[in-house]
């Protein structure tokens, strides 16, 4: 369930607080988390690049086992809000709780960028990419051992990569390096998945079973959060979505979220009207990856 | 057959050249592998600026009477972190900042030494080599040390190989990151002293990315990348410093090329080869 | 015209060419080089004569003869080794103020000669070593070994070069050279006898020297040494060694049964302590090439010659 954003919330009255580092663990302590709170909780987030705001006051929350679509025009700040969520980002205001923890915290998140930026040169086998999502199980100075490398097998069948297991990483087709690196997230045995436009140049068929093996996931208790600039796939495939520009503009189910007024508002000149039928028909420019400020 | 067998005894009967023969081989051996980092990361401008920045560091032990190796290692482990640092820090381009530091460093090891006036034996010995001069304390320390860095390899191989695949993968799960790198890079620079001795500051780099550059052509796995290219680093040096006996030439560059025809002969070769 | 770029290009080429062969050949320094027979008169306008010693060994004596009467700059300092100095500006300010550049010779001075000759110098230049029997190199490559100082025999021919070299150009005082020339040599004569004396204590058979590079040609002939090899056979110390020759060398050692390795203290001893390791023979140090500073074990050359006689001696015999 998502709570809309409440600027009255006595909750304004907590300082915005300064988040450390990410704190690098070395051991496996089981997540304790504050079975009260919802899974994932931004209040205030702003990030500043350069002088510039790229995010400013985001707010929102998102119960455990919930699948989230982050949805927003090239530049938006989608890139950016899953690095705060990742730890990698330290905002300059703003709120962010992650079961409880801050992103620094115990908990097992998973973070698949978008492709473009690895060396897929690099010689490393499926297998191995997928058994690098179990480094924290399996501890400095030790060596994967069974539980590690039947974990590998089992997420890559999940993933349907099986056969593909000793395949060097470059030789795959796009959507199957991306069902690697989601094949390395299961690994990881994480709580909370963010990926980043995974849909992006795949075909139909690789979406479907990219959905499937996101459902299952989510039957199993993992919340996800994803983000797509395919505005038919987030109000068809997800309950909750949120839209933002930098500002939040609107968050919850798509019928409430995907308005012609919210979407006006999130996408502003980029929006052309065409009068069909009975209704209206929007065509946004969400074509090309563009830079956001990361 | 004993002809072939007397030729290959001959040099071996020399002390001298057995202690150069092991300490090339351990620089061999050990070189590539983390040139195999070296090679994957784009480094290999860094490995030759730290090869230079060290070359005060040998001068200034050299000045006060200490054990040459000790010198380069401070300095060694100083640069590493250092332009690591500053790499991570600064406004300016970071092979700018690099290449400052690189030709300052050199220019004064080379400033320090022409003070002394009348050294230009050891100046050729620091630039290119001196396996003939190897003492069996510099043997026992080149051994230790090489024993050492494969070691740590060894122990933090899955953690560096996540740091140089994905290095955003390694902060979300939670790696100490900064820690990891800098290790790595004093790595490099324990290994450039090592192999100092035996080629020099300025072939150094070629001990590096020679045989991790071949052995990159011959497999995709990373593991074999790195047992391929000690294999080449290894059987360089024996054929490197043979070649240098029976043809009277410096050792240090003998084994260098060694390894440049294999590289050679693995791109000609490869380009027969179906794509795997 | 049709390729303007093509002619600057080639024009440029020429000019590059033209300019970079614009410097002394390597036979110059030897075509500049004068016999002393042919020495004049110069200018003092009053003043004393400013003489350039190239070397440490040369300075001391040209000193001892020129006495009060000449302004001495030297070269090289105290400790230096004559086949890798490095000059710097001050030693071209010297040369171009001198009214006689006296080196070494034999070739010792080889890599000074572009120094030498583009320093704007308009004295003399001439060789201690003019009317020495040379001793060549026993590589057959025809080289000339420069050590000619360690005969003593030499030196007082050097003695007399100098005096006759001072005289000639400053007759106004060439009584006062001639004289401290002559007690300069009686001096020498009087050092080789002692050095023969010294040196008589090794037996015959046992006089092999093995030294770090060709040093010691002269020395050998004159007291009847035997030079078993040298760790980097060549007259200069900047050159290396190969590892066949090495490996040669330490096979004669073990086969002349070679007690004593002696290096030149100048240079530096590492690869002769490995063969003096390998083989059990001892590193025995020798000031060769230079004096030292006047704290050091020879500050004069009769100093020097007591040192290393007593250096060989003991090397051989215990």
């Amino acid at each position: 369930m998502i709570l809309p954003p409440d600027r009255n919330a006595s909750d304004e009255a907590r300082p915005p607080e300064r988040l450390s580092r990410p704190v690098p663990h070395s051991t496996i302590r089981p997540p304790d988390h504050d079975p009260q709170a919802p899974s994932i909780q931004v209040e205030g987030l702003s990030v500043r690049f350069n002088g510039s705001d790229v995010l400013y006051e985001v707010s929102f929350a998102l119960g455990a086992g919930q699948r989230l679509a982050v949805v927003g025009p090239n530049g938006a700040g989608k890139t950016t809000l899953f690095r705060v969520l990742a730890g990698l980002l330290r905002p300059a205001d703003g709120h962010v709780r992650i079961f409880g923890h801050g992103p620094g915290g115990d908990t097992c998140i998973a973070y698949v960028p978008q492709r473009s930026q690895l060396d897929l040169t690099f010689p490393v086998t499926a297998a191995e990419v997928v058994m690098m999502g179990r480094i924290r199980e399996i501890g400095m100075l030790r060596w994967p051992g069974r539980a590690d490398w039947r974990a590998v097998h089992q997420a890559l069948e999940r993933v349907g990569l099986t056969e593909s297991a000793g395949r060097p990483i470059g030789e795959l087709s796009g959507g199957q390096q991306q069902r690697v690196f989601l094949a390395q997230a299961l690994a990881q045995e994480a709580e909370l998945v963010l990926l980043d436009e995974p849909f992006t140049g795949l075909d139909f068929p690789s979406v479907e079973s990219l959905f499937q093996i996101l459902d299952e996931l989510q039957a199993s208790g993992v919340t996800e959060i994803i983000s797509t600039h395919d505005l038919n796939l987030a109000s068809e495939r997800f309950a909750q979505v949120l839209l933002i520009n930098r500002r939040l503009i609107a968050a919850g189910p798509p019928s409430q979220v995907l308005t012609q007024a919210n979407l006006v508002a999130a996408y502003g000149g980029h929006i052309h009207r065409l009068p069909e039928g009975d209704g209206v028909l929007i065509v946004t420019d969400t074509c090309c990856e563009g830079d956001e400020a990361a | 057959m004993s002809a072939v067998f007397a030729w290959l005894a001959e040099p071996l009967s020399y002390p001298f050249m057995v202690r150069g023969l092991v300490a090339a081989l351990i620089v061999g051996v050990v070189c590539p592998v983390l040139g195999t980092y070296v090679v994957l990361r784009g480094m290999a401008f860094f490995g030759d600026a730290l090869a230079h920045i060290i070359l005060p560091g040998v001068v200034i032990a050299y000045l006060l009477g200490l054990p040459l190796v000790t010198g380069a290692l401070v300095v060694g482990i100083l640069a590493a972190l250092g332009v690591g640092a500053i790499s991570r820090r600064t406004d300016i381009k970071e092979d700018a900042a690099i290449g400052v530091i690189f030709a300052g460093a050199f220019a004064l090891g080379i400033a320090l030494l022409s003070a002394q006036r009348s050294y230009a034996v050891d100046l050729a010995h620091i630039l290119f080599g001196n396996l003939l001069g190897v003492s069996e304390g510099d043997l026992a320390l080149t051994a230790a040390l090489g024993i050492i860095v494969l070691l740590t390899v060894l122990a933090f191989y899955k953690e560096f190989l996540v740091l140089s695949f994905d290095p955003v993968l390694a902060v979300t799960l939670r790696l100490p990151v900064g820690l990891l790198q800098n290790l790595l890079l004093v790595l490099i620079a324990v290994v450039i002293v090592v192999s100092i001795q035996s080629v020099g500051v300025a072939l150094v780099l070629a001990m590096l990315v020679t045989p991790a550059a071949a052995a990159y052509l011959l497999t995709h796995r990373l593991p074999w990348m790195m047992a391929a290219g000690s294999a080449i680093g290894g059987a360089s040096a024996i054929v490197g410093l043979y070649a240098s006996y029976y043809l009277d030439i410096a050792s240090g560059p003998a084994i260098v090329l060694a390894e440049t025809v294999v590289f050679l002969a693995v791109f000609l070769a490869r380009g027969r080869l179906k794509p795997s | 015209m049709k390729h303007p770029e093509r002619r600057i290009c080639a024009l440029a080429l020429v000019s590059l060419a033209l300019l970079s062969s614009c410097r002394p050949s390597s036979s110059s320094l030897a075509q500049r080089t004068l016999a002393i027979a042919d020495l004049q008169p110069a200018a003092l306008d009053g003043k004393p004569l400013q003489v350039v010693a190239t070397t440490t060994l040369v300075a001391e004596v040209v000193r001892i003869v020129g006495g009060p009467d000449i302004t001495l700059a030297m070269l090289m300092g105290p400790g230096s080794d004559p086949h890798t100095y490095e000059p710097i500006p001050r030693d071209a300010r010297a040369l171009a103020e001198a009214d006689l550049v006296i080196q070494s010779g034999f070739g010792l001075e080889r890599f000074l000669e572009d120094n030498l000759l583009l320093a704007g110098s308009t004295a003399p230049f001439v060789a201690l070593s003019d009317g020495i029997e040379p001793i060549r190199l026993a590589d057959g490559s025809g080289e000339v070994d420069p050590h000619v100082w360690l005969d003593p025999r030499n030196v007082v021919l050097w003695t007399t070069n100098a005096g006759e070299a001072l005289a000639r150009l400053d007759p106004d005082h060439a009584d006062g050279y001639r004289r401290r020339a002559e007690a300069y040599r009686l001096e020498l004569e009087a050092l080789d006898r002692r050095v023969s004396d010294g040196l008589a204590l090794i037996p015959m058979d046992q006089r092999t020297l093995v030294a770090d590079h060709d040093t010691l040609g002269y020395f050998a002939a004159r007291f009847g040494f035997t030079i078993v090899g040298a760790v980097i056979p060549s007259a200069s110390s900047s050159a290396d060694a190969s590892a066949r020759e090495l490996a040669a060398l330490e096979d004669s050692i073990r086969r002349e049964r070679v007690r004593a390795v002696f290096i030149a203290a100048e240079v530096n001893p590492d690869l002769a302590q490995r063969v003096a390791d390998d083989t059990g023979a001892r590193l025995v140090p020798l000031h060769l090439e230079s004096l030292t500073g006047p704290d050091g074990p020879t500050p004069t050359y009769v100093a020097l010659m007591e040192y290393n006689v007593a250096a060989i001696v003991a090397g051989l015999t215990q």
